[in-house]
């Protein structure tokens, strides 16, 4: 008896889903909302950067869907978590293109990541939008078509550096980038640049990422007599590597100069990071009125003032739904990149341009130097010197500049 | 028909008709467990049927990885000779490695499989040029399964293949533990010091088996390059080997079956649990936990039970 009872309920079930669901299926048409899925790190020692990609993502949705989303349609985020690891990456981005039905991934973290995401969109017919992945290689040898970056790649952050330290009177430099696809490639780039500029590359090491102990590659620092210390290192390898150096009185031989100068290293090194040189990608100190807006609507959402990849992010998903607009699509993925392709986009910090020969987004870039200023809680990055995109994108498909 | 035999054809059926009723990201799900159901079952092959608990099997499975990967990214060959480089290549390398381990034997045998796995992880670690180091190879294709034949690159045509090759690594398994060989095998798991005493030496036995299951793993790496398009040092790192054992133990070691459907119920798990939390190991690893206190045999040992009970 209760079974048959059971039964008929779930006919009676059944039955109510097969009639209404068309039904629910056709509201839900009226205002389907555009994906956009991020396999992105949230767990371990590179989670600030998914908790960055996340927060633009965040800030954007809101506004973007306060206007009535994009063609009409709301923005949706899907985030899943990556470790950190390209090959759970690779499945994680699968699982956002084949279940969720996303067209546009972004959010990836490490560039070896990005590297092994992106050679699965051509097959897949997506396309993966970088506003972190630093590695040169993505928009030379592993370009594809269905590849966009937005940021500042790793090569055109050593050239601002390089470009800063030529006038400066420092000879000798050290360079110690993480050991995978950026560390290496931007410690390539920067050794060339700054022996075209006439100096020395005295020595170079590549820590694996995740190093927690630094005391041997500092005593080789120290031996080699660099006068600075070019580093590329992601995440907390930056902010345990600074703090170790300041406790071995490294920072006061060798002036840190990093590739990519963030807040969130800032934030734990604290003070003993005032003085660090380097690039930043977005330094929130910019002073564009587009900017100064921007850093208010975001510290009123997230209480804190935005990192570098807040800004490249809220940036690329900006341009990325003028893009679409333009394109009149969110769903054809040719139309996005044919209408991406030689489009300008007035960013935070100045004008962009997506170079169609490479989908190297074409940007101004900044030398930056950490100082206190008593109008904000922590030391903040200021500007030193500002160089125009064309001085700062290197050839089309390759990491030379002219 | 007997029972298992009508089991094992309602399996069969199921599989060849799933992928005209799944999604294509299930359908992708599908293809990834059977290619781990393939590692869990070489691991079984040494594990449940020789007790030689190897802790760095998942060596083999990169080695594979790597070997298919490189004849697809440079050569552009057809899937099956990659395939075949692969297994190749995880075998030629558990040689010399097994003939070393099997000197010793328990928790010495399983150290030295773990320091030489560890080893060759940090050779496709530092060796940049050939493996690209910790970025890993990318873009390998999915090309053709012989020369100027069907593309393998559809899910469908891919989830074939894997089938195929997994089917057909379970009944040659099957066949070896029935053999004369397999029981000499077993005969060593259970005792090896009288194996000996009748008169056989036992090494020569477990190096053959350690080869063959080494080859197995790298036809499952080698199945997983091409797949997932990539190939990186972490597919040969020990978690992957610990986690070799957790299937085996989830699905029933000594079974074959078991060790696949262990690997297809610990890839469920983690694919659900990590979409919607970060902590997905606790969870992961308390419901192993759970399964060994509960369910010892594991999946199919306890299933068996059952049914001789009822």
């Amino acid at each position: 008896m209760r079974r048959r009872e059971f039964l008929k309920a779930g006919m009676v079930g059944g039955t109510a889903v097969a009639v209404g669901g068309p039904f629910v299926l056709r509201q839900a048409d009226a205002q389907n909302p555009i994906k956009i899925g991020l396999p992105t790190v949230l767990s371990g020692g590179n989670a600030q950067y998914g908790t960055q990609a996340k927060r633009a993502c965040q800030l954007f949705g809101k506004e973007v869907n306060a206007r009535g989303g994009i063609l009409g349609r709301p923005v949706e985020f899907i985030y899943e978590d990556t470790g950190a690891d390209p090959a759970t990456a690779v499945r994680k981005a699968q699982k956002l293109v084949e279940k969720d039905g996303v067209k546009i991934l972004t959010g990836t973290v490490l560039s070896s990541e990005a590297l092994a995401v992106s050679a699965k969109c051509p097959e897949w017919k997506v396309i993966l939008m970088s506003t972190i992945n630093g590695a040169g290689a993505l928009t030379a040898k592993s370009y594809n078509r269905y590849f966009f970056r937005v940021n500042t790649s790793g090569p055109m952050g050593a050239r601002a550096v390089s470009l800063y330290l030529a006038e400066a009177p420092m000879k000798r430099f050290f360079g110690l980038g993480s050991d995978y696809a950026w560390g290496r490639d931007s410690v390539a780039s920067f050794s060339a640049q700054i022996v075209a500029a006439k100096k020395e590359v005295v020595g170079r090491d590549y820590p694996p990422v995740g190093t927690k102990d630094f005391a041997s590659y500092i005593g080789k620092i120290r031996q080699s007599r660099a006068e600075g210390c070019y580093l590329v290192l992601p995440g907390q390898d930056a902010t345990i590597f600074l703090k170790q150096a300041h406790q071995f009185g490294l920072t006061r031989e060798v002036k840190p100069i990093m590739e990519i100068v963030e807040l969130e290293n800032i934030k734990a090194v604290g003070e003993a990071m005032v003085g660090t040189i380097g690039s930043s990608r977005y330094p929130f100190t910019v002073d564009t009125p587009k900017n100064r807006d921007f850093v208010k609507r975001f510290h009123a959402m997230h209480g804190v003032y935005p990192d570098m990849f807040d800004g490249e992010t809220y940036e690329g998903l900006e341009w990325l739904a003028q893009v679409m607009q333009k394109a009149g699509t969110a769903d054809d993925v040719e139309k996005i990149i044919a209408a991406w392709e030689d489009s300008s986009y007035e960013g935070l910090e100045g004008p962009f341009f997506m170079r169609k020969c490479d989908h190297q987004a074409v940007q101004p870039g900044f030398a930056v130097e950490v100082v206190k200023d008593p109008a904000y809680p922590h030391p903040v990055p200021k500007i030193l010197a500002t160089y125009p995109g064309d001085r700062v994108t290197p050839k089309c498909r390759t990491e030379e500049f002219v | 028909m007997n029972g298992p035999r009508a089991l094992a054809l309602a399996a069969l059926a199921a599989l060849a008709a799933l992928p005209w009723v799944l999604a294509r990201h299930q359908l992708s799900i599908l293809t990834d467990l059977l290619i781990f159901g393939l590692f869990a079952l070489s691991l079984d092959l040494i594990m449940g049927y020789t007790g030689m608990v190897s802790f760095g099997h998942a060596a083999y499975f990169g080695l594979g990885a790597y070997g298919s990967a490189l004849v697809l990214v440079h050569s552009g060959q057809p899937v099956p000779v990659a395939l075949l480089a692969g297994a190749l290549l995880a075998g030629v390398v558990a040689l010399p490695v097994g003939w070393f381990s099997t000197r010793a034997t328990g928790i010495y045998f399983a150290m030295l499989t773990l320091a030489f796995a560890q080893l060759l992880y940090t050779v496709a670690y530092k060796w940049r040029d050939l493996t690209g180091g910790s970025d890993g190879l990318a873009g390998v294709p999915k090309t053709t399964l012989f020369w100027g034949g069907p593309s393998l690159a559809t899910p469908h045509a891919y989830y074939f293949l894997v089938t195929a090759c997994v089917v057909l690594a379970l009944l040659l398994c099957r066949a070896l533990v029935r053999s004369p060989f397999g029981r000499a095998l077993q005969a060593i798991r259970e005792n090896e010091r009288r194996f000996v005493a009748l008169g056989r030496a036992a090494r020569p036995f477990k190096l053959v088996v350690f080869v063959i299951a080494a080859a197995l793993a790298g036809l499952a790496g080698a199945l997983f390059a091409p797949f997932r398009g990539f190939a990186s040092p972490e597919v040969m790192f020990w978690v992957l080997s610990g986690q070799g054992l957790m299937m085996v133990l989830t699905g029933g070691i000594g079974t074959l079956i078991g060790p696949i459907l262990g690997a297809m119920v610990f890839i469920l798990i983690q694919e659900v649990l990590s979409s919607y939390t970060e902590h997905w190991m606790i969870f992961s690893g308390a419901v192993f936990v759970l399964m060994v206190i509960f369910l010892p045999g594991g999946l199919v040992g306890t299933a068996r039970r059952l049914v001789t009970r009822a």
